[in-house]
């Protein structure tokens, strides 16, 4: 499909509290993988509140932005301190790009359930690669809260 | 010096081009027999094929076509080219085709007034291949093992054609022991299908990511450069690549990590600006395999590809030198 409106990205799982207050009609929803969070559990959410979800890779979030098609960035924190909060990962790569282009960035406290450990060398249930292919997925990571509309 | 397969994934044998079904990779090594031009562009428009394969596919099949043509006028012959040139230059918007398709009709202006207008043209087009293009991607990926250091980890993106096992073998051959990260590279897995499992098929170190990890590995110091590979470039040095590349040059610039592209220079157009972003059908992210992944009701937004500005390159590496 084709997007000529602007919309927020969302980043990350949120819990219900984000959904309930939710106002647009139409979201970006990165597709979080290896587990494909964001495209299954996040998009389900969303169509059960009405609001229309377009799927985008991780990898196209800076290109939404730099199209001027990103309104503000939502990213989701499991824990945080003073300085930063633990998040997704990816969700340093959604608020650092978000900076560049002038985007703001919102961090919400989630506590939903993640999939742990999903299996990089598939998607759903098909293999993408042979086996033997050593990999990494880290879960979470920390992002400043420097890069953080605060307040 | 060791050459993958996806090097030169096209060869030519008589009347019949054979192209590498990237898709299958790396499940099975397939080549797909082609006996036409509009074969050959439907296994570009499949994807079947992509990055310099395309470029392979559009200089062989002129081959290809005037192997076919042979006893026929000459006038006949540049019909043809003219036609198969046209076709190609339709098919996908932002790989370069018209670039490339133009340069052949220029040999064949020059070899024109030949008695052996088709034979000649052949041979300059082979010419060009095999002594060109071949040694300066040779020429390409040695200055990029140049650029890396005895224990560097490179973070790759998508695949750069077999290149960045060569720039993997200068390296073992100058002593110098090369770690490689794979973004997986969504929605087609080319990172996870091609590079990973090339640069494993021969021998060297590499781990796969996702393509949200990046700036992990950044923040965590475990990515000393960037190489990627170009679709198209501008001449004022910006250039387009698989998506996600802006984003990696982005993250790079923020952790003060070197970005090298490996590139050709251009001089159709300006700026990364006159590049054409191609958008391709959402299924391609909502499925897989023939499998829906995504739920109903669920929408998807998927360009192909996108554009890095010069400023963000640190080195381009280009293909003549330049």
């Amino acid at each position: 499909m084709e997007i000529k409106e602007k919309l927020p990205l969302v980043f990350g799982v949120p819990d219900a509290s984000f959904f309930k207050t939710f106002k647009e009609k139409k979201v970006f929803v990165a597709e979080l993988r290896p587990s494909l969070d964001g495209m299954n559990v996040v998009s389900k959410e969303f169509i059960k509140i009405g609001v229309v979800p377009v799927v985008i890779c991780d990898n196209m979030m800076a290109f939404c932005m730099q199209r001027g098609l990103v309104t503000a960035v939502h990213i989701f924190s499991r824990n945080s301190d003073n300085n930063k909060g633990v998040c997704q990962t990816g969700s340093l790569i959604a608020a650092l790009c978000a900076r560049v282009h002038n985007i703001p960035v919102y961090m919400h406290v989630s506590h939903s359930d993640l999939s742990e450990d999903p299996d990089l060398l598939k998607i759903g249930k098909e293999s993408v690669t042979v086996k033997g292919i050593r990999t990494y997925a880290p879960l979470l990571e920390d992002v400043p809260l420097t890069l953080v509309e605060m307040g | 010096m060791k050459e993958s397969i996806l090097f030169w994934p096209v060869h030519i044998k008589g009347k019949a081009l054979y192209i590498l079904d990237e898709t299958r990779i790396p499940q099975k090594v397939a080549y797909l027999k082609v006996n036409d031009y509009k074969g050959a562009i439907r296994a570009i428009l499949d994807m079947k094929t992509r990055a310099f394969g395309q470029f392979l596919t559009v200089c062989y099949t002129f081959i290809l076509e005037l192997n076919k043509a042979k006893g026929k006028t000459k006038e006949e012959q540049m019909n043809i080219l003219g036609t198969v040139a046209e076709a190609f230059n339709k098919s996908r918007p932002t790989f370069p085709f018209e670039e490339v398709t133009s340069m052949i009709l220029g040999f064949a202006k020059k070899v024109y007034n030949s008695p052996n207008f088709a034979d000649d043209l052949i041979k300059t087009i082979d010419g060009f291949l095999e002594k060109g293009i071949r040694l300066q991607r040779y020429q390409r990926a040695q200055e990029a093992s140049k650029l890396l250091k005895d224990g560097d980890a490179v973070l790759t993106h998508c695949h750069v054609s077999g290149e960045m096992s060569l720039i993997g073998e200068f390296c073992r051959d100058a002593g110098k022991r090369i770690k490689f990260f794979a973004t997986e590279t969504r929605p087609y897995f080319q990172g996870a299908r091609l590079t990973a499992w090339e640069l494993k098929e021969e021998g060297f170190d590499v781990t796969l990511i996702p393509d949200n990890a990046v700036a992990k590995l950044m923040s965590e110091k475990m990515v000393d450069c960037v190489i990627v590979g170009s679709d198209r470039s501008a001449k004022n040095g910006d250039f387009a690549n698989k998506i996600g590349t802006y984003q990696i040059a982005l993250l790079a610039r923020h952790f003060k990590i070197p970005f090298y592209v490996l590139t050709q220079p251009s001089s159709k157009l300006e700026s990364g600006d006159d590049i054409p972003i191609e958008i391709r059908d959402e299924n391609e992210i909502l499925a897989f395999a023939g499998r829906r992944l995504a739920p109903k009701g669920v929408f998807a937004y998927y360009p192909g590809f996108d554009v890095v500005g010069h400023g963000l390159v640190t080195k381009h590496i280009a293909i003549n030198g330049n």
